[in-house]
């Protein structure tokens, strides 16, 4: 018997280890959200908040730079989206972009150093585009930014490609049926969570606007027809959420009924807007400019890199913990004057009552 | 007071329990979708869930029924269209 205990116990140790390691250490902390008794409560280990305090430190502030003199449109040559800047303005913005997007390249990034208003670089024809859709966020929108707004660091974070993009999951190549068609599933990447759960849902939501409500709003059937696969995705997208946001179900969702929007946190209009949001900026602003990248910057399939939650957000509820950055940099906020259409749509009445 | 387990009687209870488990989940997964389709409204319906107070002040309504218009495409810079 002694003998047999003792070949056990190292077999033994090694499955508790193993079964243990793909849990999240303690403490965990949970903070009350929703009426009491009912476990409505936010999960916080803070070990994984420091580290996302770390990740969402706000750089230092220099102050905004004086609107006066003249403009950069008249001073420098080939100015196509800040030419209504101050000269100051202008050359503190250019400053703190190349230390938020290209802190290791320099000014060489997006331009040539023997005569700036050169359009060879690629970069630079992307950074307009991106100045442009920074501008139609804070502008349009406030929905889901509200007046925080964001700015070129909210995303870059001193990174060339910021470091949370997705790319279209290339589809599986299936050969005469022996190893299966995996359908998109079950094969585990970090967007899915290393889960089996559908890995391109990016596409159906942050691109497409594929339908993401499936839960049937009727006691009894009256219906209500969705697919097991159409209700993982949507499972994946709210996965991404959490991960991305840093916080589980319950800051969106009243857990007894998902699909309640009278139950609901007012945090869901947030999000609702933001996936709109998302959609605009892959759609409008990044898949257009697909042809300005070289083909390193593309994914596995040849698309530009997009956007998603993590993005921004960074694992932290609100990017950068909601410090606004705008106000050193009031023209973000400007409308995209220059290339905009006369006939754009005007920016929808706040309807929320949802965090301003 | 006390638990007088035998050697039987775990496995009399161990065999009900291992007859019933599939027994009771599969009339769950079939009446699921076939006869009821959101248990949470079920069980409002016949006055199973309490319902309890709204915390978080004025409720929200749903966003895609405000007839939000998501703005139109911009033209870009450098692009052919």
């Amino acid at each position: 018997m002694k003998q047999l205990r003792k070949f056990l116990i190292l077999p033994a140790l090694l499955v508790s280890v193993l079964l243990l390691s793909g849990c999240e250490r303690p403490p965990i902390e949970a903070v009350q959200h929703g009426f009491r008794g009912t476990a409505m409560d936010l999960i916080y280990n803070p070990r994984i908040l420091a580290e996302q305090a770390e990740n969402n430190a706000v750089p230092v502030s220099y102050g905004p730079a004086p609107a006066e003199g003249p403009k950069a449109g008249a001073i420098y040559k080939n100015v196509k989206v800040l030419n209504n800047l101050s000269v100051a303005q202008f050359t503190a913005f250019m400053v703190s972009m190349t230390s938020w997007v290209a802190p290791e390249q320099g000014c060489t990034y997006c331009h040539n150093a023997a005569n700036f208003a050169d359009d060879s670089l690629y970069t630079k024809n992307v950074a307009r585009n991106m100045i442009l859709m920074t501008q139609r966020v804070n502008t349009q929108w406030q929905d889901h930014v509200a007046q925080t707004g964001v700015t070129c660091y909210t995303c870059h974070r001193g990174n060339n490609i910021p470091q949370q993009v997705w790319f279209k999951e290339p589809k599986q190549q299936t050969g005469n049926g022996l190893l299966g068609n995996k359908d998109g599933q079950n094969t585990p990447v970090a967007a899915s969570g290393y889960s089996s759960l559908p890995n391109d849902y990016f596409s159906s939501y942050l691109s497409k606007s594929s339908n993401i409500r499936v839960a049937g709003n009727t006691a009894l059937p009256t219906g209500n027809k969705h697919s097991i696969n159409e209700t993982e995705s949507t499972y994946a997208l709210m996965m991404h959420f959490s991960k991305s946001l840093g916080v589980n179900c319950t800051y969106c969702h009243n857990s007894r009924n998902f699909s309640s929007w009278a139950e609901s946190p007012p945090q869901r209009a947030k999000a609702w807007y933001a996936i709109r949001m998302a959609q605009d900026i892959n759609n409008n602003y990044m898949e257009p400019i697909t042809g300005l990248f070289p083909p390193h910057r593309l994914g596995p399939t040849g698309d530009v890199a997009k956007a998603n939650c993590g993005t921004c957000h960074q694992g932290a509820y609100k990017p950068l913990y909601g410090v606004s950055m705008l106000s050193d940099y009031p023209f973000l906020t400007g409308p995209a004057k220059p290339a905009l259409k006369a006939k754009d749509a005007p920016p929808p009445p706040a309807k929320s009552v949802a965090m301003k | 007071m006390g638990f007088n387990a035998t050697m039987e009687s775990i496995h009399r209870w161990a065999w009900w329990f291992a007859v019933l488990t599939p027994l009771v989940g599969g009339i769950g997964i079939l009446l699921t979708g076939t006869v009821v389709d959101n248990w949470y409204l079920w069980a409002v319906k016949h006055n199973v869930a309490p319902s309890y107070p709204y915390v978080f002040g004025t409720p929200i309504p749903d966003p895609a029924t405000s007839g939000f218009i998501p703005p139109a495409p911009p033209t870009m810079i450098g692009v052919k269209p």
